[in-house]
């Protein structure tokens, strides 16, 4: 009896080891990711070309949720010295009066309700809208994020960015997995 | 290289007009082409490779501009679609495109083999072999995303260069050709007129056919040169004929003056030769009459003075002494005029020998002394022997002949002009330097003075003082004339100081070279005759004056042996041994010179006999003949006992000397 008690106490150390280790790891590859996004979400900006009023000398990205994206990009704004300067601005649901403010804005997955809104919001102010949830693009978002072959790579809709009157670089359509 | 320059210069230079031409059109034409084709070749090949480099950068960007997304969002599979779109350019070797952090991103080969370069650190283009390397940095957004290094195979590059300088080649000597055969063609238009010409020159300079004429082919400078060269031969054809004519008339002219100077030479030498017989035939004429008018002088004067010492008391001796005065006088007067004509003749030929001074004087103070004291005067001698030299002085030398002949003129003078009181004569030597001194001479007299507007005629020849005095003194005013010219021929000068009624003092000074005597001066007083002396030899032609000699030479207290001739006096010196031998010089047969090389031929080594020439030549180069002779003195006709006696004397002496010399040791030369 006592045997298989302690058999089982040893498995359960055993899977809460596994488990953790899972965890930790599973931790840091979303860092790793997080980096790549703020990385790419800066890099999209040089490819893009807004119609009308973009400052040349400063992009804003907005981000709605995730703050460790947000602390990503706040990093490499800091470490700018050089071209365009980085202006990062943290989002919450409903805050659509600072969208004319906003170059680029992230959509983290959880706010699919708050879409329909938001994307009529950033029509008009001329957004350019990345997201990574399923049916971001087909709701009318440009660029979605999506992890094929242990590699971060995206989907491009330069048809919807053109709604929202930006031009995707043609360079950047190739880099993307499919244009839709 | 200069050598080379100029070897290739000089080579050109002498070559024919022809080859000159060509060979500097072909050296014009290689410079220009060597500078074009080298500046072509080397802009082909600047060119060519600047293409290349501006190729390899145009790639670079496009590759830029593709790779830059690939490389922000880490896309090497796009990248790679770019990199390998390179491998049709031919020349692309490698591509490669490395990240930010110098780790490649992706390349392109060619080669199966190839190992991926470093990261490059260095941008723009590098030539490395047949490699040129392109490198160039990926920015965006002012920030280095990457690097991208192209490897471009250079070798096409080297056979366009190739090529391009293989076409250079073949234009250069395209061109030479083309210059060459051109040139050949064409020079022939400058340099046959010219050949043409130079035929022509070098015909007329061989032949000298100056008719010939150049043919003008061309109205440039060479045509020109044509026509000048042909209005020069008319010009020299012309000046050719009148040359002619002028040599001709010039031949005629030479001819003539040539016969003119011919004549003209011959008038001249004949004149020179009569000039040069009037010469000897008055050089001879003045020997003549020195010998004739001494000769009948020599018995009057030795006769006389033999009678006075004979009849010194006696009634007749006032008339002995007329005589003698008279002829002494006439001898004075031949001398004078004899010395003269020789002095206007220029032909003052001074003959120095060593004579002790202070006896020299008291001899002629003695001769003179005579005359003196027949007018009651007083005549004497002082030496003034305190200046630099002591008593015992002096040899000097100098021509003995001629100081005499001054003092004999100017005591002469002094006592002719003297009536009362007295003559002195003083000498002294002022010293210049060791060896060297002036003998100054003063006659002082009481005489009858000179007025001293009569000073400058002092000297003058023929003149008197006054023509009155000419009168009341006998005399042709030569003496004093004679006393500067030969004062002054020997470098001296001479002067008069006078009061009229109180006297004349005459002073004359003579460069001379001294000699301090060692000898006493007091043995050096003569006796007028010796006792134990030996013989003398009279060798005389003439028997009036043989025998006036021979009862002179007795009178003076030696015996005396005659000859009539050289061969006579040679007999008697082999047979006996003679103190002094008389040697008359215008003898018959054998003369006194031959007698006197005879006598000193006939002498033996150890012996030497005194030989005096008595001659009534008295010139000064006959003289010195009779030293050269052999002689050893000479006394100059008319004999006078007291000069004879002492010259005699002094040769007794030496001779005494001379053998006691001989005995003791080698013996001494003759004076």
């Amino acid at each position: 009896m006592l045997k298989l008690r302690n058999i089982r106490l040893v498995a359960a150390c055993l899977a809460s080891g596994i488990i953790l280790s899972v965890t930790q790891e599973s931790s840091a590859q979303t860092l790793q990711i997080n980096e790549l996004k703020a990385n790419y979400l800066v890099g999209f900006s040089n490819f893009a070309r807004w119609d009308g009023t973009l400052n040349t000398e400063e992009v804003s990205i907005g981000v709605l949720g995730s703050k460790e994206l947000i602390n990503h990009l706040n990093q490499i704004a800091k470490k700018k010295t050089d071209g365009r300067s980085l202006n990062v601005l943290q989002l919450q649901p409903g805050d659509y009066d600072i969208l004319n403010k906003v170059n680029i804005l992230y959509v983290a997955p959880g706010y699919k309700n708050d879409w329909p809104k938001l994307f009529e919001e950033c029509r008009d102010q001329g957004v350019l809208l990345v997201g990574e949830q399923n049916g971001f693009i087909q709701s009318g978002g440009a660029i979605k994020f999506v992890f094929r072959e242990n590699r971060l790579r995206f989907y491009v809709s330069a048809t919807n960015a053109k709604r929202y009157g930006i031009k995707i670089s043609s360079t950047l359509i190739e880099l993307g997995i499919d244009s839709l | 290289m200069n050598a080379s320059k100029r070897t290739l210069k000089s080579k050109i230079k002498d070559l024919p007009v022809s080859q000159k031409i060509l060979a500097i059109t072909l050296l014009s034409s290689l410079a220009t082409l060597l500078l074009l084709c080298s500046i072509s070749f080397y802009r082909e090949s600047k060119s060519f490779s600047d293409r290349k480099v501006n190729e390899l950068s145009a790639l670079s960007r496009i590759l830029e501009s593709n790779s830059i997304a690939s490389l922000v969002f880490d896309d090497p599979n796009t990248a790679k679609k770019y990199v390998d779109s390179l491998q049709h350019e031919p020349d692309i070797e490698s591509v490669s495109i490395y990240t930010k952090d110098d780790q490649i991103f992706v390349y392109f080969a060619r080669s199966e083999t190839f190992t991926p370069h470093p990261a490059p650190t260095e941008f723009g283009d590098r030539w490395s072999g047949n490699r040129l390397f392109f490198a160039k940095e990926i920015f965006l957004d002012n920030e280095l995303r990457g690097k991208i290094l192209i490897e471009m195979d250079t070798r096409s590059l080297r056979a366009a260069v190739s090529q391009s300088f293989w076409i250079s080649v073949a234009l250069l000597i395209g061109g030479l050709t083309i210059t060459l055969i051109l040139t050949s063609r064409l020079q022939k238009l400058l340099t046959k007129p010219v050949e043409e010409l130079a035929e022509v020159t070098r015909n007329i300079s061989e032949e000298k056919g100056y008719n010939a004429r150049a043919i003008k082919r061309c109205d440039d400078e060479i045509g020109s040169l044509v026509d000048s060269f042909n209005a020069m031969l008319d010009t020299i054809q012309l000046r050719d004929a009148e040359l002619r004519k002028a040599n001709i008339g010039l031949e005629q002219l030479v001819e003539a003056r040539t016969e003119d100077l011919y004549s003209r030479n011959q008038e001249l030498k004949k004149a020179i030769e009569a000039a040069n017989a009037a010469t000897v035939a008055k050089s001879e004429f003045l020997a003549t009459t020195s010998h004739e008018l001494r000769t009948p002088l020599n018995p009057i004067i030795g006769y006389a003075e033999k009678l006075l010492l004979a009849e010194k008391d006696s009634e007749k001796a006032k008339e002995l002494h007329i005589i003698k005065h008279s002829a002494t006088l006439l001898l004075r007067l031949i001398d004078d005029i004899l010395e003269y004509s020789r002095i206007e003749r220029g032909d003052v030929q001074l003959v120095s020998n060593k004579i002790p001074f202070q006896e020299f004087c008291q001899d002629l103070i003695y001769l003179m002394k005579g005359d003196a004291e027949a007018k009651g005067l007083t005549l004497t001698y002082d030496h003034e022997g305190k200046i630099g030299l002591p008593n015992e002085i002096l040899f000097i030398e100098i021509d003995e002949g001629r100081l005499r002949q001054i003092l004999l003129n100017l005591i002469g003078n002094a006592i002719k002009f003297t009536h009362s009181g007295s003559i002195k004569v003083s000498s002294r030597f002022e010293i210049l330097d060791e060896g060297h001194g002036r003998l100054c001479i003063v006659i002082q007299d009481t005489g009858i003075g000179i007025e001293p507007k009569d000073m400058d005629k002092l000297f003058k020849s023929f003149s008197q003082v006054d023509g009155s005095l000419s009168r009341r003194y006998s005399g042709m005013g030569l003496g004093l004339a004679i006393c500067r010219k030969l004062v002054e021929a020997m470098d001296g000068s001479i002067d008069c100081k006078s009061s009229p009624g109180r006297g004349s003092s005459f002073r004359f000074k003579i460069p001379v070279e001294l000699e301090p005597n060692s000898v006493d001066q007091t043995s050096l007083s003569f006796p007028l005759s010796l006792e134990n002396e030996l013989p003398i030899l009279l060798v005389e032609d003439e028997p009036v004056n043989r025998e006036l000699g021979a009862s002179m030479v007795k009178s003076m207290g030696y015996d005396v042996f005659c000859a009539k001739d050289g061969f006579s006096a040679l007999e008697l010196a082999k047979e006996n041994h003679f103190g002094v031998v008389l040697l008359d010089i215008g003898m018959p047969g054998m003369d006194g010179f031959a007698a006197a090389k005879a006598l000193r031929k006939q002498e033996g080594h150890d012996q030497h006999t005194p030989i005096i020439a008595v001659t009534a030549n008295a010139s000064p180069e006959y003289r010195q003949r009779c030293l050269e002779a052999g002689m050893d003195d000479f006394l100059p006709k008319p004999l006078i006992v007291a000069k004879l006696a002492r010259v005699v004397a002094k040769w007794q002496r030496k001779s005494d000397q001379s053998s006691i010399q001989n005995q003791a040791g080698p013996p001494s030369s003759a004076l």
